[in-house]
């Protein structure tokens, strides 16, 4: 049986179950004010994850210069940040004792309420935009929030204290097995992408056929590798162009920084005109096909095939090569080539960058056009399923969060029945 | 002219000779930094337009300068004006043919020249602080090059050449270039041309049938003007619906340079000098008593009124008599006191548009001074509309702006009712940012949203991917008043303590409800006080009222979340698909493939 529901009244929340009341926030909260009352108190930090003590001994965030005026905070208390409208969620629930900053306000629950009953109800408000839409300020971006006023009178939903609690332990373990969820999801996605790359390596210095002859590579590192296949440096197939030019020559070409290139991924993610980027330093003249790869911060490995005919930041090298492009990129992927360029910038702190030389004298293995040609499209077909499964598993995890969001909506709001 | 070929002919002559102009700056390069040229070329441009303007008269002027020679100030002023044939003459023997054949003592003479025009112009030169740039070209030997170049035959400015509306735009374009020069500092006292032009065509799309026919005047004020562009936007477009209109401008500024221009850019449209005034709006009002047909202005906002303190206080005292009666804003932020101002000049059936940030709509508390003069403005019913614009579109802040129109005679349908559009997101983006203005209002974006507001309705205005959402209010749905709700003291075994057989309020329990204007006290406080708080009462002689208009919330579209079920469907989709895919995957291992 369904059961009956009237309007709430507030545009909102919508409907709400029959025997539920609208209330305000004063009807069932204090809003504690109040001094520290000993010397000895935990500082206390509001963060999505929780209320969690803050070690004032690392000098980590802001310290405030003084804690006389920081209010204390019991178990149970709710704690909203009034001035983060926008970035989402910014309301906990306090497990522990200690004083926080005034900035925040402190809500006690009488003895008809379950504190976390509304903790899922205030972080609700952030996310339905409601507690945004009543903020203040003169702008969106800074300072856009919420006066103790509006917080007092703001209206929230009240059934029995009964109800709330079996609400909550509903909630709770729902949330917890989702959380749990895509913790494991996200692991298994960092699992495949270091599959991907010991499938790289594996394939780039050891071929792909696992029966056929091997050779000593004479490499410490490499140790065996295709008889065929022979030892070189980078320099010997690869030819690094310096097409310098004036952007303002070029304003229509599109412009490539190593900002606009995925790190590991050999993905170009987005390109403007010279005009839009305002890039008026040299560049580099690429042609579409070369091998692009940004020389600032080497370990990113940010490395794509030029799409296009363009203009490329002087921190990147357009590369020409005689070999297979594509073979040469998934060898630059790989961990051997990665581990190498490491080595040359491990030392160095400030801006670690690769010259031409360094890179020229990079140990490579490297096997036949034939072979390569074998090996790109066996990799390309094989990563593809993998970025597939990954994608997917991006995928799930945002549909999770999103589900917890409904649920608690719904459950909160008194749409669903427990 | 219409807008477009103001535009060719824009990036026509006018670019032209406004770069040519500029050009000057090759010889200040080094001596001066780049947003400081325009303290040479702005000067040099007006004192050239002059001496070329006035280059036919001259004679006359020397023979009534000797007629005039006993005559008092007054008598002397007039009979040299109507020598010059302008509101300005120059008495001087100097032109800069002359001057030039003299490099030795260019300074000196000089200084002779500027010395020879009017009380008018030397007010402009005084304020352009134009002496000390005298004295540093001259020191730098740049002065004699600058002269050199303004006297060049292409510099030729006489109005045979160059009408007083194309020396208007020239003028303009040289301001546009100077204030964007100063990149992060730009527009503290510009506002940018789309901008302007949305606020004109507000004002007058619903004064069509006023601005028709002969004998039409208008007087047009801006009480915080800069450079003065507002007034030469709003006499453009008046020409626009009636090219034989007369348009008199008024404006005030605080700023002296950007005053100067002002009253330069006045003088050289052959407009009256004399109606630019300088000196604070708040605390120095130099129209007093003065009403007008339209009031344009772009105040300051989150500014302190502190240095107009004692003289507002004062006029704020006297009532009605002042402009201020109504209330006083915090001192942190004086922007509603312009627009106390603004409202105090407006003729009966005059016009109004005023920017402000988003403070305007809820700052204070009710029963202060900024919900007073909220109050003031809705319950006169002069609040037509207002428009919240895109952020980013200032030179010199990127947070949201509102454009008000107040009007003291709505039209029968507007009676009552207020307008808000949200234009936030009617706009295009630039390819280059100044300043913080990343975007820009252009021609199709206003025309949408002056057809929103002209068309007075509850309706949404889509273009692709733009849109302006209009809604109409009543005035009521602005107001609430705000009740103290008293509770009673109790005793320690907790029973009502009396007092002639009253309740005591408990002061600590006190609590205050914003109950709309549109709603009954007395029900309200039955609704949602009294059970939750059964002996509680209102004290109602500590009513207070407010105003505020909470733009945001009012336009804010609320969808709920997706249902769950919806949601664990696809979830269980991609985990089908998941699962496919690794066994694929898995199926053609590396050491299957030969």
């Amino acid at each position: 049986m369904t059961r009956l529901m009237k309007d709430s009244g507030v545009k909102w929340i919508g409907e709400i179950p029959i025997n539920w009341q609208v209330k305000k926030v004063k009807h069932n909260f204090f809003r504690k004010k109040g001094k520290p009352n000993s010397e000895n108190f935990d500082i206390l930090t509001l963060a999505r994850s929780g209320i969690k003590i803050r070690d004032i001994s690392t000098g980590e965030g802001q310290i405030a210069a003084d804690y006389s005026n920081y209010n204390p905070v019991a178990p149970g208390d709710i704690l909203i940040n009034p001035m983060d409208l926008v970035s989402g969620d910014n309301s906990n629930i306090s497990e522990v004792c200690g004083v926080i900053s005034p900035a925040y306000v402190n809500l006690q629950a009488n003895k008809d309420t379950n504190p976390y009953f509304y903790n899922y109800y205030f972080k609700l408000q952030y996310w339905l935009g409601s507690f945004f839409t009543h903020g203040k300020g003169v702008s969106y971006e800074n300072r856009w929030t919420l006066n103790d006023e509006t917080i007092k009178n703001f209206p929230i939903v009240y059934p029995s204290k009964e109800e709330q609690e079996k609400i909550v332990q509903f909630l709770n373990e729902k949330l917890n097995r989702i959380s749990k969820l895509i913790k494991d999801t996200q692991q298994s996605i960092e699992e495949l992408k270091k599959y991907k790359e010991t499938l790289i390596t594996e394939v780039v210095t050891k071929g792909l056929d696992k029966n056929g002859e091997m050779k000593d590579s004479g490499i410490e590192w490499m140790g065996y590798i295709p008889v065929k296949w022979s030892v070189l440096k980078f320099g010997n197939v690869i030819n690094i162009k310096s097409n310098l030019v004036n952007p303002n020559d070029f304003p229509n070409f599109q412009q490539v920084s190593p900002d606009d290139i995925e790190k590991d991924t050999a993905k170009l993610i987005k390109f403007k005109t010279v005009k839009e980027s305002g890039v008026s330093s040299s560049n580099y003249y690429f042609y579409k096909g070369q091998i692009l790869y940004s020389k600032i911060r080497p370990k990113l490995n940010k490395v794509v095939i030029a799409p296009f005919d363009g203009l490329c930041s002087a921190d990147m090298y357009p590369i020409d090569t005689t070999e297979n492009s594509e073979f040469i990129i998934y060898l630059m992927m790989s961990y051997y080539f990665k581990h190498q360029v490491s080595m040359i910038t491990a030392d160095r702190v400030k801006m670690p960058k690769i010259n031409r030389e360094e890179l020229s004298n990079l140990i490579i293995v490297l096997p036949n056009r034939f072979e390569q040609n074998q090996i790109v499209s066996y990799l390309n077909d094989k990563l593809s399923g993998i970025n597939i499964i990954i994608n997917d598993k991006e995928k799930v995890i945002q549909e999770l969060e999103q589900y917890k969001k409904s649920l608690i909506y719904e459950y909160v709001t008194g749409k669903k029945e427990v | 002219m219409s807008e477009l070929n103001r535009n060719q002919q824009t990036t026509q002559n006018v670019q032209k000779q406004a770069n040519l102009i500029w050009n000057v700056a090759d010889i200040l390069r080094g001596l001066y930094k780049p947003h400081e040229y325009g303290k040479v070329i702005l000067p040099m441009t007006v004192i050239k337009r002059l001496h070329d303007t006035l280059m036919p008269s001259r004679e006359k002027v020397w023979a009534a300068v000797e007629q005039c020679k006993n005559m008092n100030d007054a008598m002397q002023k007039r009979m040299l004006e109507k020598a010059a044939g302008y509101s300005f003459y120059n008495t001087s023997e100097y032109t800069f043919d002359k001057l030039l054949a003299d490099p030795a003592n260019i300074e000196e003479n000089f200084r002779k020249y500027l010395n020879g025009f009017s009380d008018n112009m030397q007010d402009i030169l005084a304020n352009f602080k134009f002496d000390i740039e005298i004295t540093t070209m001259a020191e730098n030997d740049a002065l004699y090059h600058v002269i050199q170049e303004f006297n060049k035959k292409d510099s030729y400015l006489g109005p045979d050449k160059v009408t007083s509306t194309d020396m208007g735009y020239i003028f303009e374009e040289l301001v546009r270039k100077f204030s964007e020069s100063y990149n992060e500092e730009a527009g503290a006292h510009f506002t940018s041309r789309d901008v302007i032009y949305l606020m004109t065509d507000l004002l007058l799309v619903e004064d069509q049938s006023t601005l028709t026919g002969q004998d039409v005047v208008k007087t047009v004020y801006d009480q915080t003007m800069g450079t003065s562009q507002m007034l030469s936007a709003m006499m453009e477009r008046i020409h626009d619906f009636n090219s034989h209109a007369e348009v008199v401008t008024f404006g005030q500024e605080l700023n002296p340079e950007t005053y100067a221009i002002a009253k330069a850019d006045t003088m050289i449209r052959g407009g009256n000098p004399d109606n630019m005034a300088l000196g604070s709006t708040l605390s120095n009002d130099q129209f007093e008593g003065y009403t007008f047909d339209y009031c344009i202005s772009n105040p300051p906002f989150g500014i302190d009124w502190k240095k107009d303190k004692q003289k507002v206080e004062e006029e704020h005292q006297k009532g009605e008599n002042g402009r201020f009666g109504v209330g006083l804003p915090k001192i942190s932020d004086g922007q509603l006191l312009f627009q106390l101002n603004g409202l105090s000049k407006l003729k009966e059936t005059g016009r109004m548009a005023i920017v402000h940030n988003g403070s305007a709509l809820f700052s204070g508390n009710a029963g202060g001074g900024e919900s007073a003069i909220r109050q003031y403005v809705i319950e006169n019913d002069w609040l037509e509309a207002i428009v919240q614009l895109p952020t980013d579109l200032f030179y010199n802040t990127g947070i949201s702006t509102y454009v008000w129109i107040l009007t003291k005679n709505k039209s029968a349908q507007r009676q009552g009712k207020v307008q808000l559009l949200d234009a936030s997101k009617m706009f295009i983006k630039r390819r280059k940012n100044i300043g913080n203005k990343r975007v820009d209002i252009d021609g199709k974006c206003r025309d949408v949203i002056v057809q929103a507001y002209g068309e007075f309705d509850n309706k949404e205005y889509i273009v692709g991917d733009k849109v302006v959402e209009s809604k109409i209010f009543d005035n009521a749905d602005f107001g609430f008043t705000k009740v103290t709700i008293e509770s009673s003291q109790r005793d320690e075994q907790g029973n009502i303590i009396l007092k002639k057989g009253k309740p005591v309020a408990d002061t600590s329990l006190r609590d205050t409800e914003d109950i709309p204007l549109k709603e009954d006290i007395q029900d309200y406080f039955e609704r949602e006080v009294l059970p939750f708080n059964p002996d509680a009462w209102i004290d109602r002689s500590k009513d207070k009222m407010g105003y505020e208009i909470p733009f945001t919330r009012l336009f804010y579209k609320y969808s709920a979340p997706e249902p769950s079920e919806a949601i664990a469907e696809r979830i269980k989709k991609l985990e089908e698909s998941i699962v496919a895919n690794f066994e694929a995957l898995s199926g053609k291992d590396v050491s299957n493939v030969d």
